[in-house]
């Protein structure tokens, strides 16, 4: 018994419980949505004071909206990597500049503040009575106050069109229109920046250009604001801010090697002259044998009767003068290998003088002087005239001189392969061929006339075996030929047509537009009312064919990019390994072929 | 200590009660999804903690699409038949969120009383368009029938410009989606770039060490 009543209290209890549970939960439900509107109310205590659009902007729990004058610009939303805040931005654009701008022209027009004119848009009178002159009616006042209304519903429609048109047409190109300042980051400038990393130019975007936002400025001080050309912009995005460097003027090879570049330009797109003396070589000597010509058959008939007048004028001189006419005093020269009284053998070494290198060319010795045609006898200098009638000796020089283009110090890639071209032009002006070797058999000199030598001074050359290229060179945009047929097959099943409902062939859909036209034909229904029908089935079955080749376009379009993007990445890396071995071998050739010209000054 | 014990129980039974049925209710009954859905909030409070709502909406969607690869599943469209996730940045799930939260609104706007916009304007210290110069005008029926048309106008005027600011966000969210991902990788080509013209230049600067004067050779060309 006493069991049965205590599980009877238990019953009660849990009864009770639950009832109580029900009373709570009802009143939660009704206490609630009051709960969440006082946590709406308060929320929204102390925020706007004005019901404009803006009111919005400033009633959002967030510190940096409280400012009531606070307002969005591009860089708020662009300018970091988180991008934030989109929605409120084109909040703003759409509702709040439109008004704002609205706001400041019927201020300006009726004389009052910016504050003023809002109050007065907002129902009040109390700014105009404050304006206006003394013993204007109410009905006065009233009808300014309406007319102001009037005035900015104008204005602001105005604005609010512009706005949306500027937004329609250049909001599409926001990202692409070659301005990093309204967008953060833009397609186009990112093409300016690898056309300077490749040619060191930057090409003006003909279209675009940044956005005006058309607020509390004209359209003038927006462009003199923001800067057109990204590239001078002192204000680049910190999205770029993770690019490499540009440029470093000590440099460390992948071996630790350290090289000290030249300077690099202090400012961008400055171009310094590349003086081509200091790369090449002029050749003081002409040393390829030349075609004969008549003067110069007579000249060198010259050289050769005044070196034998010498000759034979030296050994009969013995006792002294050196010619004719020189007035100068002979000089005494020991004679080679011969012991005078008194000297040490040991002398005999500082006697002993060596043979005189072969002078093979011989200078002109002219005095720039017209000789008129002599008898035989006249002399210049001790060297006869006899031989020729008259002569005259002209000086020259031979001077070869390679202009290149302007190469700018700030490193770009075509930069450094013309600085490479010009080095290397520099090195091989020269041919490595000996000196004097006209060439023989088999060998590439280019002076060499004759190809019937015998080959006994056979040269061998050491040709480096070229680096190889990269494999598929030309193809670096491609696809998978065998997921493309797959995904074609997949999207178009060209082997089914005739199961497929909507079929995106044109035959198909007029079949598909009559069968289904004569099913919903009712027994009234006219030829005229079956054609018409068919007409609208097959137009329907148009937009959706267009629809899906649209579809497949945007699909298939972000695809091929990235494929593309990707190709091309390899495409680099694969030519850094490239270059990479062509450093490697420029090394071999300096440390371990030619190691003596590691020992070599630094190039000027 | 019986007693006590009875009152234990009771408040056990009560609570376990309470929590089950709110949570059932908020699981499967309750209709505030948004946290603008109190239309007796007023016009404005509705209104502000809509775009709020928005604005918060974009900023999750913006900041998923930025952690999110390119090759992930939620990256884009669902197939036929498949429904989009919370994590699905696709335009167009993006659009389809964003049109829900726009259709809740629309709905909640049509709750809103037509006194509680001008209390809730007047509540906020906005002015309401009255005669402010000599006293208040005199609340008549023609007032109230003015003031609901108003209402009307106000919140028809209002859900056209969040239309079009739905529709301007989702444009330009489009945008940003398809320009970002390239713009990621016209980063990776700028390095590469980068690397690429420094190979060149080490190039470069290996050659330049190459002499220029030699002895006893020729010139390359006759002259």
């Amino acid at each position: 018994m006493s069991v049965s009543k205590q599980s009877m209290k238990n019953h009660k209890d849990i009864i009770a419980g639950i009832f109580i549970g029900i009373i709570v939960f009802c009143a939660l439900i009704f206490v609630k949505p009051m709960i969440e509107e006082y946590k709406m109310r308060a929320d929204a205590e102390g925020g706007p004071s004005s019901g404009g659009s803006s009111a919005v902007l400033s009633s959002i729990n967030n510190d940096k909206f409280k400012n009531p004058h606070f307002r969005f610009d591009f860089d708020d939303v662009f300018g970091s990597s988180v991008y934030q805040n989109l929605y409120l931005f084109i909040y703003q654009f759409v509702l709040v500049d439109p008004e704002d701008n609205a706001l400041k022209e019927v201020a300006k027009k009726y004389g009052l503040t910016i504050n003023e004119a809002g109050s007065v848009r907002d129902g009040s009178v109390e700014p105009l009575l404050k304006k206006m002159q003394t013993g204007w009616s109410q009905q006065q006042l009233f009808d300014m106050a309406n007319k102001l209304r009037a005035d900015f519903n104008d204005m602001y429609d105005l604005y609010s069109l512009q706005q949306d048109l500027t937004f329609a047409s250049a909001g599409s190109e926001l990202f692409s229109n070659g301005d990093v300042s309204d967008s953060g980051f833009d397609l186009v400038y990112d093409l300016d920046l690898m056309e300077e990393i490749l040619f060191n130019e930057s090409t003006p975007p003909s279209v675009g250009g940044p956005l005006d936002l058309g607020k509390l400025f004209k359209k003038g001080e927006v462009e003199e604001a923001k800067p057109k050309s990204p590239s001078i912009d002192p204000s680049i995005p910190p999205v770029y801010n993770t690019l490499t460097p540009v440029d470093k003027e000590e440099v460390t090879t992948s071996t630790g090697e350290k090289i000290i570049d030249e300077k690099p330009a202090t400012a961008t797109g400055e171009k310094e002259k590349l003086d081509p003396t200091k790369l090449v070589e002029v050749t003081k000597e002409d040393v390829c044998p030349k075609a004969e010509s008549p003067l110069e058959k007579a000249m060198a008939a010259y050289e050769e009767q005044a070196k034998k007048d010498a000759e034979a004028k030296a050994g009969n001189n013995t006792t002294g003068s050196e010619g004719e006419g020189t007035g100068e005093e002979p000089k005494e020269k020991p004679t080679p290998g011969v012991l005078a009284p008194g000297d040490s053998p040991d002398s005999l070494s500082t006697k002993v003088l060596p043979e005189p290198p072969d002078d093979w060319y011989r200078k002109l010795n002219c005095g720039g002087e017209l000789f008129l045609s002599g008898s035989g006898s006249a002399s210049k200098n001790g060297i006869s005239l006899g031989a020729a009638d008259y002569y005259i000796c002209l000086e020259f020089k031979t001077i070869w001189e390679t202009y290149s283009s302007y190469v700018p110090k700030t490193p770009c890639i075509k930069c450094e392969l013309d600085k490479i071209l010009n080095y290397m032009q520099k090195t091989l002006s020269n041919s490595m061929t000996p000196n004097k070797v006209t060439g023989g058999y088999m060998e590439s000199s280019k002076c060499s006339k004759s190809m019937t030598s015998i080959p006994l001074n056979l040269q061998i050359q050491i040709i480096w075996a070229p680096a190889l290229t990269p494999p598929n060179d030309d193809a670096i945009y491609g696809k998978n030929v065998i997921s493309e047929w797959n995904k074609f097959v997949s999207r178009q099943n060209p082997f089914a047509l005739k199961d497929i409902g909507v079929s995106l062939l044109v035959e198909n859909q007029a079949k598909t537009a009559t069968d289904s036209a004569s099913q919903n034909a009712g027994p009234n229904s006219t030829l005229f009312d079956l054609v018409n029908e068919t007409s609208q089935i097959q137009e329907s079955l148009a937009k959706q064919q267009a629809d899906a080749v649209e579809q497949y376009e945007i699909s298939t379009q972000g695809e091929n990019f990235v494929i593309y993007a990707q190709s091309v990445m390899e495409e680099i890396g694969q030519m850094q390994k490239f270059f990479e071995n062509y450093t490697e071998m420029f090394k071999t050739i300096l440390t371990k072929s030619c190691p003596s010209l590691i020992g070599k000054p630094y190039a000027d | 200590m019986k007693s006590s014990v009875r009152t234990i129980r009771i408040l056990i039974v009560s609570l376990l009660t309470t929590f089950l049925l709110y949570g059932f209710y908020s699981f499967f009954i309750a209709s505030a999804e948004y946290p603008f859905e109190y239309p007796n909030a007023g016009y404005f409070i509705v209104k502000m903690k809509y775009h709020e709502a928005m604005n918060d909406y974009f900023n999750k969607k913006i900041k998923l699409f930025l952690g999110m690869k390119s090759d992930d599943k939620d990256y884009f469209p669902p197939k036929e038949g498949e429904e989009c996730g919370e994590k699905n940045v696709s335009t167009y799930c993006v659009a389809m969120g964003a049109l829900d939260t726009f259709m809740a609104y629309s709905a909640t706007l049509d709750k809103v009383p037509a006194l509680a916009l001008q209390n809730s304007l007047s509540g906020k210290g906005v002015q309401v368009p009255t005669a402010p110069v000599i006293g208040n005008p005199a609340k008549t029926i023609a007032d109230v029938f003015s003031a609901v048309i108003t209402t009307d106008q106000d919140i028809a005027t209002e859900k056209k410009n969040a239309l079009n600011i739905m529709e301007a966000t989702i444009s330009s969210y489009n945008e940003f989606r398809l320009a970002y991902p390239m713009h990621k990788k016209y980063e990776e080509i700028i390095n590469e770039l980068f690397n690429y013209r420094d190979s060149i230049r080490m190039i470069r600067l290996q050659i330049q060490r190459l002499p220029a004067k030699f002895k006893d050779v020729t010139s390359q060309s006759c002259q």
